[in-house]
């Protein structure tokens, strides 16, 4: 695919060497963060108005971690010599920090969900015949105590594992953005503030994501939807959007008011290129909006029926994730259409739908963690506070107060 | 002493332990031999590289077989000028001494003495340029491919 | 029964130890490896020494006269594939007015047919192009496995057979130098045609040149006069405040080259 080029680029700098896995790659690994966010919220800074999500987000984080490393290892160009990064990382590498960022966190995440899932490992290995049996008899390495003193102390290596954790995932996708931030050979990705835009945006899908996977898992199951529940959510997922959005203006206006050198040919970037994905997907409808929306919910949102503050919130979320894609998108192709030369513009970049880095194999690795999600439902049931509290009648309506910490 | 109902605790961090230690003694088996002498990288590189074959030979090599011709060559103004450039490097034309294919024929003469002197705003003024249009148009002959030997000789072009 | 006994536990514990240990002395398996030699004696090279020698390029570009010769044989002697390059030349036209043009045509490996403007032009040059095997490379910084690397007599290298292909080193390149090698699918750029310096040879663009704009210098040869020229005369290197330390020297360099 020879591009369209407009002024001078260096030769090398024709081509786009990241592609639409890259941007994949930091979206999904903010997932992975922003679920566990929510997860911590309800374990360790106690809002017990996120109880029916409390290990959903847990596992969820889980099913996108697994998936994580896909995007990358289609992208490499020798994918067979990927433990490459393990075997003889550079210390002085910020990508070489994947290998201990992304095996640290998922130790932890493991070791978690076996802690918070245990008794219904070991219930479920002592009721099940056969194969299952045996499988989850290994699950539970072999030892069944759920005594009211193991859960105790399942109970207290859970919230440790969390404190653990929320650095851990905070550091699994920050080394992302300092991965770009720290570049001073590309002046659109060189600035100390990207670490800090990629994780709050990370936060940012990870909320929205978990409203809209708990609507939907609630809908499937045919339970209610709790308005303080997604109430909640929402002025989180509010309160990390202002925040986000405010750095990535930030960084605009700073870069415009000290007109550097590279200022010249951004402003052209951003004004013609990414015109569409930019101003008007990342910023105006993107951002503005979701505000709007997530303004009123958090506002007026106990005014309101919880069926509007529920649609409200989910529109908000919608637009979110697709706002994040967007920053991604803009972040890393971006980067890449304009020339070190600074004298030069590329024409956009165009993934395709079936080639190898393509928009196909982006859906099929997008779709993975809901497979795995199902199939992680059908063994071990991530919703069994929510069905026996809704079976005992606690829970009928919509509009019903959170019920005691059931998890 | 006992640790009463902590048996599950242990296991698990046994199991995490011997994961890892298992993975870190893989990994140094999958280390490659020389990485590491001399800095973060793969000493065997060194010489793999300085392996690399050698295309061109130099006006040395050329005047082995063509003395007469590099003779010429060197003395007139054209003596700065590697006859790789105009003809290709010698790896097309010779392997372990002996003669693998003929040198390729240059297609275009004119365009290949344009190349240095064709009078082009950026090159510089104390270097011998010349408008290739206008000059064979002044001598009265007819632009063609191979104008340029009708009075100059390639090797020693002083006409 | 679910207590742990005290001798269970320390036979785990004990069990945990021996794992640490077996990492701690085995860990560093690198000293383990080093100790096998690779070339004769001390210097990887057999012959040639590295510690004797530290390269650096110098480029005039009031000689160079945009023939693009240099392209050609870089890209004959190291099989550079269509489209990539190692080396090329740039042609700036500058107006009157301080309106630069900058055109480079296939990296000017066919040479340059036709002025590119039309407008009364003031001041008009080129300016070849190369890695830069910058003492403080960024490019060595960010690989994430070790595949690039700088030897002693100072060039930067890619090892195409530790290479994973992740294009962080093309990222991390202000000077866009390397490129992904489609056939290796591995990063690659200029090499300072180290199969021929370590020959006593000089690179195929430095020996193409028939102008001598394009020249190699020793910094540990005392009497090579390319490095004296780059020691006494006033020489600038591309986009010095990023400190990534070029080691190669331009001379009669305009502001309006990057």
């Amino acid at each position: 695919m020879i591009p369209e080029l407009q002024g001078f680029l260096f030769p090398n700098d024709i081509h786009i060497h990241w592609s639409l896995m890259i941007v994949l790659y930091p979206y999904v690994t903010g997932l992975v963060a922003g679920a566990f966010i929510v997860s911590s919220l309800y374990h360790v800074f106690g809002r017990k108005e996120l109880w029916p999500i409390g290990r959903f987000s847990l596992v969820a984080s889980f099913a996108f971690m697994s998936v994580a490393t896909l995007p990358l290892i289609n992208h490499l160009g020798h994918p067979e010599r990927a433990f490459n990064i393990m075997i003889t990382p550079s210390s002085s590498s910020a990508m070489a920090g994947f290998g201990l960022a992304y095996n640290w966190y998922l130790m932890i995440l493991i070791l978690e969900i076996w802690f918070v899932f245990r008794k219904d490992i070991v219930l479920t290995a002592r009721q099940s015949r056969g194969f299952k049996r045996f499988v989850f008899s290994w699950l539970a390495l072999r030892t069944y105590d759920i005594s009211d003193e193991a859960l105790r102390t399942d109970h207290k290596i859970v919230t440790v594992l969390t404190a653990i954790g929320i650095p851990s995932a905070c550091f699994l996708h920050g080394y992302v953005g300092f991965l770009f931030g720290a570049l001073k050979a590309n002046p659109w990705w060189s600035t100390p503030l990207m670490p800090v835009i990629f994780l709050f945006s990370a936060v940012v899908s990870g909320i929205a994501a978990m409203i809209l996977m708990y609507m939907a898992a609630m809908a499937l199951k045919g339970l209610p939807i709790l308005r303080q529940t997604v109430a909640t959510m929402a002025s989180w997922l509010w309160l990390f959007m202002i925040l986000t959005v405010t750095l990535e203006i930030l960084e605009i206006i700073t870069l415009s008011y000290e007109s550097s050198e590279a200022w010249v040919i951004i402003r052209q970037l951003l004004t013609t290129r990414l015109s569409f994905s930019f101003i008007s997907v990342q910023l105006i409808i993107g951002s503005l909006i979701p505000f709007i929306l997530l303004l009123i919910v958090v506002l007026l949102g106990s005014q309101m029926k919880a069926r509007v503050q529920n649609i409200l919130a989910a529109a908000a979320s919608s637009i979110l994730l697709i706002q994040v894609f967007s920053m991604r998108w803009n972040v890393v192709i971006g980067g890449q259409l304009f020339s070190k030369s600074l004298r030069g513009l590329r024409s956009m970049y165009d993934p395709g739908f079936f080639e190898k880095e393509g928009i196909l194999p982006a859906l099929l690795i997008l779709s993975l963690p809901f497979v795995i999600l199902v199939v992680f439902e059908r063994f071990l049931p991530m919703f069994r506070s929510v069905e026996e509290a809704y079976a005992r009648g606690e829970i009928a309506a919509e509009d019903a107060e959170p019920a005691e910490s059931a998890h | 002493m006992a640790i009463e109902h902590k048996k599950h605790v242990f296991r698990i961090f046994l199991l995490l332990g011997a994961v890892i230690v298992s993975a870190l003694i893989a990994r140094i088996f999958a280390v490659p031999e020389t990485f590491g002498m001399y800095g973060h990288y793969r000493a065997a590189n060194l010489p793999e590289q300085a392996a690399r074959e050698v295309r061109h030979g130099g006006n040395d090599s050329c005047g082995k077989c063509h003395a007469d011709i590099k003779t010429l060559h060197d003395k007139g103004p054209h003596i700065a000028v590697p006859c790789e450039d105009c003809h290709d490097a010698l790896a097309v034309h010779i392997k372990d001494g002996k003669k693998i294919a003929e040198m390729p024929r240059v297609k275009s003469v004119t365009r290949l003495c344009g190349r240095c002197h064709r009078d082009l705003v950026a090159r510089r003024d104390d270097f011998p340029k010349i408008n290739i249009e206008k000059h064979v148009k002044d001598q009265g002959a007819e632009l063609s491919d191979q104008v340029c030997f009708d009075c100059h000789n390639p090797h020693n072009p002083a006409p | 029964m679910d207590n742990v006994s005290r001798r269970e536990f320390l036979g785990k514990a004990a069990l945990a130890a021996g794992g640490c240990a077996v990492f701690v002395l085995l860990g560093p398996g690198q000293a383990v490896r080093a100790a096998h030699p690779v070339g004769e004696g001390g210097s990887p090279l057999g012959d040639y020494d590295w510690e004797q020698h530290r390269y650096a390029y110098l480029i005039d570009a009031q000689k160079c006269i945009g023939c693009g010769m240099c392209v050609k044989a870089c890209k004959a002697e190291n099989k550079v594939p269509d489209g990539n390059f190692r080396t090329w030349i740039e042609r700036y036209e500058i107006s009157e007015d301080g309106e630069a043009e900058v055109d480079s045509p296939n990296g000017g490996l066919n040479g340059f047919e036709e002025n590119v403007t039309h407008v009364k032009i003031a001041k008009a040059f080129f300016v070849p192009k190369t890695c830069n095997h910058c003492a403080a490379a960024p490019c060595v910084q960010v690989c994430p496995v070790g595949a690039t690397y700088r030897t002693k007599d100072g060039v930067v290298l890619v090892d195409p057979k530790h290479c994973v292909g992740c294009g962080y080193c093309i990222q991390a390149c202000p000077y866009a130098v390397r490129f992904l090698n489609p056939e290796t699918r591995t990063a690659d750029k200029c090499t300072l045609c180290y199969h021929r310096v370590t020959k006593g040879l000089k690179p195929a663009c430095v020996a193409a040149c028939p102008v001598g704009a394009r020249q190699l210098a020793d910094m540990k040869d005392q009497f090579d006069p390319v490095r004296k020229r780059i020691i006494t005369e006033r020489v600038a290197v591309l986009q010095p405040e990023l400190l990534t330390e070029p080691q190669c020297f331009y001379l009669a360099l305009d502001k309006e080259v990057r």
